[in-house]
């Protein structure tokens, strides 16, 4: 059986100069458990941007569950996005919808034009969005205004998106680094267990080590758009993770085999469209 | 759905104030849509078609003779000179009353409650606040096409009264805008010159006015953006520019005139867009 | 301390630092332009005072008041005012229709830039030459028909669909859709893209996903500014009866005409009170709604 997520060589360039990811290679099982860190501006935002297809690889390859994305039309391309879940740093949700609304924007790629404008027109909660709720503990909330939420709440609604998609590889970029540590931790165990019930593949990026180390058995370090180390918990040395975090100004942010033409050590951080 | 009681989801609140908005805005277009006899199947309908397609075919070519051209010159020109003079006379009238209308100059709830002032000093600051604060509500809300028929009773017919409409409703318009921005100023630094021991006017004319000036400015070249255009049509009513021409011209069925002046109107509209952006760019630092 | 270095003596500047916005040529154009203006405006202060009849201009002020109060008078004149809301609702109605498609279409973000666009098998240019025209041309319409005053348009409409409130539903139609349209477009390229971004990661078809994760951000600007603009097309369904086009403005004409100065003044008072009336209403909108 192919393995859930291929990556050969991955280079992906941002306006032609801004090398976010360097010849990075990467392969990742059907229902594995993957915690990825390193400092910011390792390129871990870009790779779960081109992990779900939104983003198409500058060189090299990327398979997901068997699939080469950039073979794919536009049709399968978006087939393969409604079975691949993300769970944002920011929650990504549309402040001003009702929670409903947003929980049920995770069904979308699996819904008829007719259907998913009949549901925006009259949000009911089904069977999957009522489990998805009570798992995430927000069931009280479904209708009221997603800006009206508290921010670990809403990354409730966020979490919970994702499992209304039910999908086969859920990714989560950094989806605590902006709650409180009890929640985090929490967080963190419930889409474990997530992953483990549905055997799902799971792709998580942290800030936190120790979380990383406590609930993953693989853990992938990424510097400068490329891999560091690619290790069972137990055998990360404190030498690794320093050796990955220090900031050494030569190569902050850049990679070694910089670009022919690559030269600004500018790193989108978040979504490049963003200008606000 | 579920049971209610089986369901951990709250059933759906039934009907919101939003919704009752949204009734009624519906009724109103519907009511609006039979009273004003309106249809818009219009476009779709072969008859409509014609009468559109006919009425624009009968536009063209637009009359380029030499003679034309020097009246919508002449025109365009004038409708110019107006939508300057209107929008100066506008900010002569809008300024001294958007500062005695901003309660940050005029109110008795300044930045600083310090300042002691006798309760008679305090009645008239009152009454002069809430009288043009009324004053400018009212040139603001009445048209500038019937503050030119005043006007032309007043001092007849020509570009004059289209000059005074436009300084009178733009007065207000600019009134209200001026004093709003003046309202919003950062106080921090006019306490800092308060305390320096200057007396309102002072604070006014050092502080409030530069803090404020960019906004100022940018909201009388957005109003000039705005008078070009009326400025344009005050002819109608017999204000002179460009609007008299496009009246003359439709009323002897002249369509292949009528055609020119509008080019002209749209030229010069365009054109004072342009000038307005680039004098912004130039004259308000971002 | 000494916050200055003793052997640098203090040198103040003799001559004020050029910081002048305008050129030398920058000022003589617009010293140019106002004389020039003052001169083709015929401005003749001179008129207040003595004004062509001999009376003054105060004399000929006091010929409006007092007002027409008559019952019978303001009874006539509750099917104008009525006509001039109905304009005023009726057109922006139809500037949304008109100003919504074509605001869309001059979204950059909506056609061929940006966030929806990226990745896929049709590459970013060939979407961009495929829909820069559209985008275009929707860009110069909505400049033209905003470029054209509601009057001028009011003018045209009456000689096709003849005198009536109808020309007047035209004339805002168009010269607000054109306003309208341009303000949807930037508002809409102004939308947050990160839930976009989400929305599409999920796998939505790009109509749903415009439905869900961008419409609802731009919406309560959008009801916001259509508002305001409501607000602007009582004051122009008011004026457009001058050219014919049905409401307050034909009566007031009439009035001007048969020199009854005094229901002139009324129905701008009337007209005064429609426009604060509509004002509040429009501020309630906005409250119960957003």
């Amino acid at each position: 059986m192919a393995p859930s997520i291929e990556i050969e060589n991955l280079v992906k360039v941002f306006d032609g100069r801004v090398a976010a990811l360097d010849s990075l290679s990467l392969q990742v099982e059907e229902g594995e458990k993957v915690a990825l860190i390193g400092p910011s501006g390792a390129g871990k935002t870009t790779l779960f941007r081109l992990l779900n297809c939104i983003l198409t690889p500058t060189r090299g390859t990327l398979r997901l569950q068997g699939c080469d994305v950039t073979r794919l039309s536009e049709k399968s391309l978006r087939e393969l996005r409604a079975r691949i879940g993300t769970i944002y740093q920011q929650h990504n949700l549309v402040p001003q919808l009702r929670v409903a609304h947003n929980v049920l924007a995770g069904k979308l790629g699996r819904l008829s034009t007719a259907r998913a404008l009949w549901n925006f027109w009259d949000p009911r909660p089904d069977g999957d969005v009522v489990r998805a709720l009570t798992q995430v503990g927000i069931a009280g909330k479904y209708w009221e205004r997603t800006a009206a939420l508290s921010g670990g709440q809403q990354q409730r609604v966020a979490v919970a998106r994702a499992l209304v998609q039910n999908p086969d590889i859920l990714l989560a970029d950094e989806p605590v680094s902006s709650v409180d540590p009890a929640l985090a931790q929490e967080i963190v165990s419930l889409l474990a267990d997530l992953a483990q019930e549905g055997g799902k593949t799971l792709v998580v990026s942290l800030h936190s080590v120790e979380l990383a180390l406590a609930h993953f058995p693989r853990i992938v370090g990424l510097r400068g758009g490329k891999l560091y180390f690619d290790l069972p918990p137990d055998q990360i040395t404190a030498e690794l993770l320093s050796g990955l975090f220090t900031r050494c100004e030569a190569e902050r942010g850049v990679p070694e085999r910089v670009l022919r033409g690559a030269v600004s050590p500018v790193f989108p951080l978040d979504s490049p469209y963003d200008k606000a | 759905m579920t049971a209610p009681n089986a369901s951990p989801v709250q059933s759906r609140p039934l009907w919101g104030a939003g919704k009752t908005v949204v009734l009624l805005v519906g009724a109103a277009i519907l009511w609006s849509y039979l009273g004003t006899g309106s249809n818009l199947l219009l476009p779709f309908q072969a008859d409509g078609r014609h009468q559109v397609a006919l009425f624009f075919s009968q536009l063209f070519p637009p009359n380029l003779s030499a003679s034309l051209l020097t009246r919508a010159l002449r025109g365009s020109l004038e409708t110019l000179a107006v939508s300057i003079m209107g929008t100066l006379l506008a900010v002569l009238i809008g300024f001294p009353l958007g500062a005695l209308s901003a309660y940050t100059v005029m109110g008795n709830r300044r930045f600083s409650e310090a300042e002691g002032s006798s309760a008679v000093a305090r009645l008239w600051r009152r009454l002069i606040y809430d009288g043009s604060t009324l004053l400018l509500n009212f040139l603001r809300s009445v048209p500038e096409l019937f503050w030119a028929l005043i006007f032309i009773v007043a001092v007849g017919l020509g570009p004059f009264p289209g000059v005074l409409a436009l300084g009178f409703h733009t007065g207000g318009v600019l009134g209200k805008l001026y004093s709003e921005s003046l309202e919003a100023l950062d106080s921090r630094p006019l306490e800092a010159l308060q305390a320096t021991g200057a007396s309102t006017l002072k604070v006014f004319l050092f502080g409030m006015v530069p803090l404020a000036l960019p906004q100022l400015l940018s909201y009388t070249l957005y109003r000039w953006e705005v008078n070009i255009r009326t400025a344009a049509v005050l002819g109608v009513v017999g204000a002179g520019g460009l609007g008299q021409d496009i009246l003359v011209a439709m009323g002897l069925l002249h369509y292949q005139d009528l055609a020119t002046f509008l080019i002209a109107t749209l030229a010069i509209v365009i054109a004072v867009d342009f000038l307005s952006t680039f004098l912004r760019l130039r004259l308000i630092p971002s | 301390m000494a916050p200055f270095p003793q052997s640098s003596p203090w040198i103040l500047p003799t001559t004020k630092p050029k910081s002048s916005p305008l050129s030398f040529t920058g000022w003589f154009v617009l010293v140019a332009a106002l004389v020039g203006s003052y001169h083709l405006a015929e401005i003749s202060p001179g008129k207040l005072l003595h004004t062509q009849g001999g009376s003054s201009l105060w004399g000929l002020l006091a010929e409006f008041f007092p007002p027409d109060l008559s019952a019978e008078f303001l009874l006539y004149l509750i099917v104008p005012t009525v006509k001039t809301i109905q304009i005023s609702i009726m057109g922006t109605a139809l500037a949304i229709l008109i100003g919504l498609p074509l605001g869309i279409l001059a979204t950059s973000t909506l056609t061929f830039a940006g966030i929806l666009f990226e990745g896929g098998s049709l590459s970013r240019s060939s979407r961009r030459r495929l829909w820069m025209l559209p985008y275009l041309l929707a860009r110069g319409g909505l400049s033209l028909l905003r470029s054209i005053p509601e009057i001028v348009w009011g003018l045209l409409f009456v000689r096709i669909v003849g005198l009536g409130p109808f020309a007047g539903v035209l004339a805002i139609g168009l010269a607000y859709g054109g306003m309208l349209g341009k303000v949807y477009a930037e508002i809409l390229e102004g939308v947050k893209q990160s839930p976009v971004e989400a929305v599409r990661a999920v796998g939505a078809r790009r109509f749903p996903l415009v439905v869900y994760g961008l419409f609802p951000q731009a919406f309560p600007n959008f009801v916001a500014y259509s508002l305001y603009r409501w607000e602007c097309a009582i004051r122009s369904a008011a004026i457009l009866g001058l050219v014919g086009a049905g409401g307050l403005g034909q009566e007031i004409e009439v009035s001007m005409k048969m020199l009854n100065y005094p229901q002139a003044l009324t129905i701008i008072l009337v007209s005064f009170i429609l426009v604060t009336l509509v004002d509040r209403v429009s501020s309630w909108i906005r409250r119960t709604l957003l």
